[in-house]
């Protein structure tokens, strides 16, 4: 668990320009706040630092993340894709 | 209490499209700016534009800035100012060479000039036939036009303020505008920030609707803002729909799977389209759909345990056609409809897009307000560009790729308006004694407020008030029963509570600040809305049809008129259309029909 400031400042940089990454981020803290340790906000700040069109094309899986990905950021990006609707309809 | 106070020749709020390309301009003039946003900059909203930016620049066929300007005017049902679109369309094609001279990664045509695609709306010899004009990078013009401007931004030392978030707009006893008060995130302090001229580039407040498929930061800040300074909002009733947004996430299902044989069919299983569009069924126009799909969601028939949304069926389509023909849909249906298209349908409802309306501007983007008998006299030291602005070129229903268009073209006009005004000698105006009080008192109530609604719930309350009672398709009684609803979610969020009062990042805030802005984006769309009794554009009322003297519902005796809302008593006043371009010959009224 990380700390409740740090996690608000990774929630707001999870605001994104595109709605579908949004979505994506809104769902994955709501299902995995809990699991947050240092070294996985490190792997997931690699992916919210990439453009958003790059990142919903890895969340789609249009896009794959290169070799020398950090295990961490594989497994945020694992995470984001699995993610499903809190509250089907 | 005082605030600390920070001295700019010139404070732009807001770095997308519109917020770079004038930030750009006053940077390159020399001029001391602050640019606000409270996301990254190529985290702003324009970054989700697909379709181009529409300019004549002919490199497909002949084409001409008066066709561009006549597909303009007729697309936005002759509610547009013919002497902003005239502009609009003859700035167009210098601003995209502009672009492509920054490193604008266009697509190219064989000879090496720019290539232009097709697009809806878009013609040759005044609707004789369909022309190619919007200018785009592959399907991401506005990740790559972003991008563009930002390193342009770094380029010319544009200072950023990242996470900052404007409060209020600070006038003085004139009326003239010498900044904004504004937060800062990370560390909680609240700040003025002290110009010769202030720029609202804010974009859109698409999240006012409970299905839109605006990015979440998009919530009116810098109309919230205006309207509570005192600044009327302009033609805030309409606003551009898409029929198929997934329900409850919002996110786009292109048109083209209905063109590729995707059928809809309500609660009851029915093809409720056969219906509406005997002929045409599910590829009638855009309007018609939409209109159907919330006459069956209002009359009982949707589907789903709320009967809220209809079905979009395509799983007859084939797993091949899907996947070859329409990319990207079975991600975007099993990640936020939680269903595979290829065995089930997509629950889809009409969904908001654009915002039409904004801060009323001139085609110089100054802000202009009635006054003495003039209903367009210039604020002093206030511009506007962009989404959040109405200059107005888009009228009742703005033309696809002309969005992208606006930014460039005002973001651009109203910064040289800027370095104009500031000229080479004008001094800063006094800051009001009272200057951050208005602020301050907000941000007081907001902490002290006890038993006071949640700010989730209350946003939740008026989106879906909006959605309902003032959507795509719009019925006289609901949108009366509207009026009161919205009024009465005004009083809660009036009183929100939240209950973080850290000061450090704290979201809570920031959350409940966005909802007073929305809330009276809100309040202004559905006032107005109700009020205008006929239909234009992109506001369909169900007891204003077409008929024989008000072909599609429209009635320029008594509406040709720009709406003018003032957040004061939730006063309405009208100003007329301007039907005088800056030098061509006017386009006069006409029925719309395509």
């Amino acid at each position: 668990m990380i700390d409740a400031t740090e996690l608000s400042r990774l929630k707001w940089r999870s605001r994104r320009g595109m709605l579908e990454n949004d979505l994506v981020m809104e769902r994955f803290f709501e299902q995995h706040t809990a699991d947050l340790t240092p070294q996985r906000v490190e792997g997931l700040q690699v992916l919210l630092d990439l453009p958003d069109t790059d990142l919903w094309d890895l969340v789609a899986g249009r896009l794959q993340l290169g070799a020398g990905a950090m295990p961490a950021t594989l497994e945020m990006l694992g995470w984001m894709r699995d993610c499903q609707l809190a509250h089907p309809r | 209490m005082s605030l600390n106070v920070r001295k700019f020749d010139a404070v732009i709020v807001g770095a997308g499209g519109a917020g770079m390309r004038a930030s750009l301009q006053l940077a390159q003039a020399g001029l001391k700016v602050a640019v606000l946003s409270k996301v990254f900059p190529t985290r702003s909203h324009t970054v989700a534009a697909q379709g181009g930016v529409g300019a004549s620049l002919g490199n497909m066929g002949p084409d001409s800035w008066i066709w561009h300007m006549y597909d303009t005017v007729k697309g936005s049902d002759w509610l547009g100012d013919q002497d902003a679109i005239e502009f609009l369309v003859r700035e167009a094609p210098k601003l995209v060479y502009e672009l492509e001279h920054y490193g604008m990664p266009f697509d190219r045509n064989e000879d090496g000039t720019i290539y232009q695609r097709p697009f809806g709306g878009h013609s040759a010899n005044f609707g004789e036939k369909p022309v190619q004009r919007s200018c785009c990078a592959a399907d991401r013009t506005g990740h790559a036009m972003l991008h563009t401007l930002y390193q342009q931004n770094v380029k010319a030392n544009t200072q950023f303020f990242v996470e900052w978030m404007a409060l209020d707009l600070i006038r003085d006893s004139e009326g003239a505008v010498v900044g904004v008060t504004a937060l800062e995130m990370e560390t909680g302090e609240t700040m003025i920030l002290h110009a010769k001229a202030t720029l609202f580039a804010t974009g859109g407040a698409g999240r006012i609707y409970a299905s839109s498929t605006n990015a979440f930061i998009n919530t009116g800040d810098g109309l919230g803002i205006a309207a509570r300074a005192g600044i009327p909002l302009e033609d805030m009733e309409f606003w551009q729909f898409h029929p198929t947004g997934v329900a409850g996430a919002g996110v786009l299902i292109t048109e083209g799977v209905r063109g590729e044989g995707g059928y809809l069919l309500n609660g009851q299983g029915e093809r409720f389209m056969e219906r509406y569009a005997p002929t045409l069924k599910d590829l009638a126009s855009r309007d018609i759909v939409a209109r159907a799909m919330a006459t069956e969601i209002r009359d009982g028939r949707g589907a789903g345990p709320n009967k809220d949304h209809v079905l979009l069926k395509l799983d007859h389509l084939g797993l091949e056609t899907i996947e070859k023909r329409l990319p990207g849909i079975r991600e975007i249906a099993r990640q936020f409809a939680n269903v595979d298209p290829i065995k089930d349908p997509i629950p889809v409802v009409p969904t908001c897009h654009y915002q039409m309306g904004g801060i009323p501007t001139n085609y110089k983007g100054e802000v202009v307000v009635p006054k003495d008998g003039n209903p367009n006299t210039v604020v002093e030291g206030f511009y506007a560009a962009g989404e959040c602005a109405c200059a107005s070129v888009h009228g009742a229903n703005r033309l696809g790729t002309n969005s992208l268009t606006d930014l460039l073209v005002f973001g651009k006009a109203s910064a040289d308006s800027v370095v104009k005004y500031i000229g080479t000698s004008r001094t800063h105006r006094d800051l009001p004694k009272d200057a951050g009080d208005y602020t301050m008192a907000r941000l007081a109530r907001m902490d002290n407020q006890k038993d006071g609604a949640p700010q989730h719930e209350t946003r939740l309350e008026m989106q879906n008030i909006m959605q309902n009672h003032c959507g795509v398709f719009r019925f006289p009684e609901m949108l009366s029963e509207g009026v009161t609803k919205i009024k009465e979610v005004a009083e809660k969020v009036a009183k929100v509570e939240i209950k973080d009062k850290s000061k450090v990042f704290n979201t809570a805030r920031v959350e409940a600040l966005e909802l007073e802005n929305l809330i009276e984006v809100a309040r202004a769309t559905m006032i107005s809305a109700a009020a205008r009794k006929e239909s234009r554009g992109a506001h369909d009322r169900a007891d204003c049809h077409d008929t024989p003297e008000f072909p599609n519902g429209r009635n320029d005796k008594e509406w040709h008129k720009h709406t003018l809302w003032f957040r004061d008593g939730d006063r309405l006043e009208y100003k007329p259309v301007n039907m005088t371009p800056l030098s061509a010959e006017s386009i006069p009224l006409k029925t719309r029909s395509y």
